[in-house]
């Protein structure tokens, strides 16, 4: 093992996940959150760009309050800006003014009116820009990788500030019509193009989000899954994920919660950038 | 999320399942249905996305 890769990967981490049983009966009291993700293509079919729509209810936002947060910065990463974010609700259109924490680092949308109903709102998500000199950092950005996108939500996502504790249905759809044939949408708590899980609205951010012509090794039960794009030269993921596999069914077993689920996502840097996150 | 780049020539596939063995059992004491019983939201990201943003000073989430 490359020394470079050995070393970085030590503060390497990965996201450990279960979700609810897709069978479960929806609550009627607990809120939904919901949100639609449509890659866009070049020409050459390559994934450019990712168009966000989210919409949630139970919302309830004085004017001058702030309707959306997203980190500026996370380490050295700087974070989407947001740029174009359109916000709606049950009465129309909703101004927005936007300013950035200088205590928290928190780029903030604060509405100019009170909101009413359900809170819209809809943008494009470039992926970050990266070059040679592109330095390592937190692996959250969104990224093109060989036909792709991957990256976590905390990088694109401007969420509504409610306190953890409030549980949503949070509903993640990718609308793949016009994808390339060989598109697979993959989202931490589930694989295809409807995915749910109960929790707090702060878990679109935290989680990690795949499109495009991504590899993938499925365990049956689709409890465990290992995703990336083309063809790594350095080490066999097919190899890794089976040994892993057998690893998180035993831990599971032994940890008494065997119905949990395990993703592990892996991109390929064009910058010097060997780790993880 | 693992990431790798040209400048790898080669990782050894067991070190690698070693490492991300590591990181898996960092997570299962702190899964499962205890945090939103007691309102803390689920906590299997405690080694995911937000502590590591933390460890770089900053929160990616509303305190």
């Amino acid at each position: 093992m490359a020394p470079l890769l050995a070393a970085s990967l030590v503060a390497g981490q990965a996201v450990l996940s279960w979700f609810a049983s897709s069978n479960a009966p929806a609550l009627s009291h607990v809120p939904t959150v919901n949100l639609t993700l449509t890659p866009i293509f070049n020409a050459s079919q390559h994934a450019t760009a990712l168009a966000v729509s989210l919409s949630v209810d139970a919302l309830d936002i004085p004017s001058g309050g702030v309707l959306f947060a997203l980190s500026s910065l996370v380490g050295n990463v700087p974070i989407f800006d947001g740029k174009g974010l359109r916000a709606r609700d049950t009465s129309g259109s909703l101004e927005l003014a936007v300013s950035v924490d200088p205590a928290s680092g928190l780029r903030e949308w604060h509405t100019q009116r009170d909101t009413v109903g359900i809170v819209s709102w809809e943008f494009v998500a470039p992926p970050r820009t990266i070059t040679s000199l592109t330095r390592p950092g937190p692996r959250v950005d969104l990224r093109t990788d060989q036909g792709g996108l991957v990256g976590s939500g905390v990088y694109f996502l401007p969420l509504p500030p409610i306190d953890d504790s409030v549980m949503y249905d949070v509903r993640v759809d990718w609308n793949l019509e016009g994808a390339p044939p060989d598109t697979q949408a993959v989202w931490t708590f589930g694989d295809g193009a409807h995915s749910a899980k109960r929790g707090p609205i702060s878990m679109l951010q935290d989680t990690y989000y795949a499109v495009g012509p991504v590899n993938a090794y499925t365990s049956k039960d689709g409890q465990f899954g290992v995703y990336w794009f083309g063809k790594p030269m350095e080490f066999d993921p097919m190899q890794m994920a089976s040994g892993l596999e057998k690893m998180f069914a035993d831990m599971g077993a032994f940890y008494g919660k065997a119905d949990e689920s395990y993703r592990i996502f892996i991109r390929k840097s064009t910058a010097r950038s060997a780790g993880g996150t | 999320m693992l990431e790798y780049d040209d400048y790898v020539t080669w990782a050894d596939v067991d070190d690698l399942s070693f490492l991300l063995a590591h990181e898996m059992v960092h997570n299962w004491p702190v899964t499962g249905d205890r945090g939103e019983a007691v309102g803390e939201g689920p906590a299997w990201w405690v080694e995911g996305v937000q502590t590591s943003c933390q460890s770089y000073g900053l929160s990616s989430r509303r305190q």
